[in-house]
């Protein structure tokens, strides 16, 4: 008896049903673990070799090297406060509903410690107690 | 004559679901690089008397002038001499106060420097004094 070959072809198709569960879940992935910058302000921050994470839902207060203040509480995009009367009062008010709420300082390296110990003083007196100093790690830049 | 029905394949089109994906994927990686989320923490305590009043053998201080340099106890120090001589004396006593005085005109980069290497050398009881505080107790701000 004569074998034949089947004359029948077969199209080649990969496999791209699983694809897109393997896509979502990155996705998810990622939508849990980033954490949103809420002052997207330039600035070149102090480097430093020990570091820890942030907290989530800690207030930022920002200052650029020309000494210009800007503020979140937490949840929002940060804002222009006047001075570091603005700032003071800004701190009062997030203090006032939780006093152990923590905050972020992110200033420029090249700014003053003279500014820096203003607001540590207004943090102070205002009763906060948990404070990052935000700073990029050793060879980032 | 029969008509016969043709049944038609329902299908989802599924091809550019992994597009769309992949491009969601993108986005949160670009997203996750930009956001700088660390530092380092410090509790601010409460006006701390016992500590800036403390006999200065109980406590290491060291100063910060406005051009950066250091001076631990009174003695002109490189930033990486301040391991060798607060290492051991921290390992007599982990508890050991040490007070960073910055001057007001020295730049933020000078202070986080050596705030940085206190926290590699296990410093617990770091205290950072305000100009405020350093008035109340009367001692006098760097120049």
């Amino acid at each position: 008896m004569r074998l034949t070959r089947s004359r029948r072809t077969f199209a080649p198709v990969i496999p791209t049903a699983s694809m897109a569960d393997i896509a979502f879940l990155l996705i998810i992935f990622f939508m849990v673990t980033t954490a949103y910058s809420l002052d997207r302000t330039p600035m070149e921050l102090p480097e430093t070799k020990e570091q820890e994470q942030t907290r989530k839902g800690a207030a930022i207060i920002s200052i650029t090297e020309d000494e210009t203040f800007r503020f979140s509480p937490g949840e929002e995009d940060t804002q222009l406060v006047d001075g570091i009367g603005g700032l003071a009062e800004a701190i009062r008010e997030v203090t006032a509903a939780n006093r152990l709420h923590p905050f972020i300082i992110k200033a420029d390296r090249r700014v003053k410690y003279r500014v820096i110990d203003q607001v540590l003083e207004q943090l102070r007196s205002a009763g906060a107690e948990n404070v990052t100093l935000l700073s990029q790690g050793e060879g980032a830049s | 004559m029969k008509i016969t029905r043709r049944a038609l394949r329902v299908e989802i089109p599924t091809a550019s679901m992994a597009d769309v994906a992949f491009l969601l994927i993108i986005f949160f990686l670009v997203a996750s690089f930009y956001s700088v989320t660390r530092g380092i923490q410090f509790s601010l305590p409460k006006h701390d008397e016992a500590a800036l009043t403390a006999e200065p053998e109980a406590a290491t201080l060291i100063e910060i002038a406005s051009n950066g340099a250091l001076t631990v106890d009174n003695r002109p120090m490189a930033l990486d001499e301040i391991r060798a001589y607060l290492g051991p004396k921290l390992q007599n006593n982990p508890t050991k106060s040490v007070i960073l005085q910055t001057s007001l005109e020295a730049p933020y980069q000078a202070m986080t420097d050596v705030f940085d290497e206190l926290r590699q050398l296990g410093v617990q009881n770091l205290v950072i004094p305000t100009s405020t505080e350093l008035e109340l107790y009367g001692l006098q701000n760097l120049k």
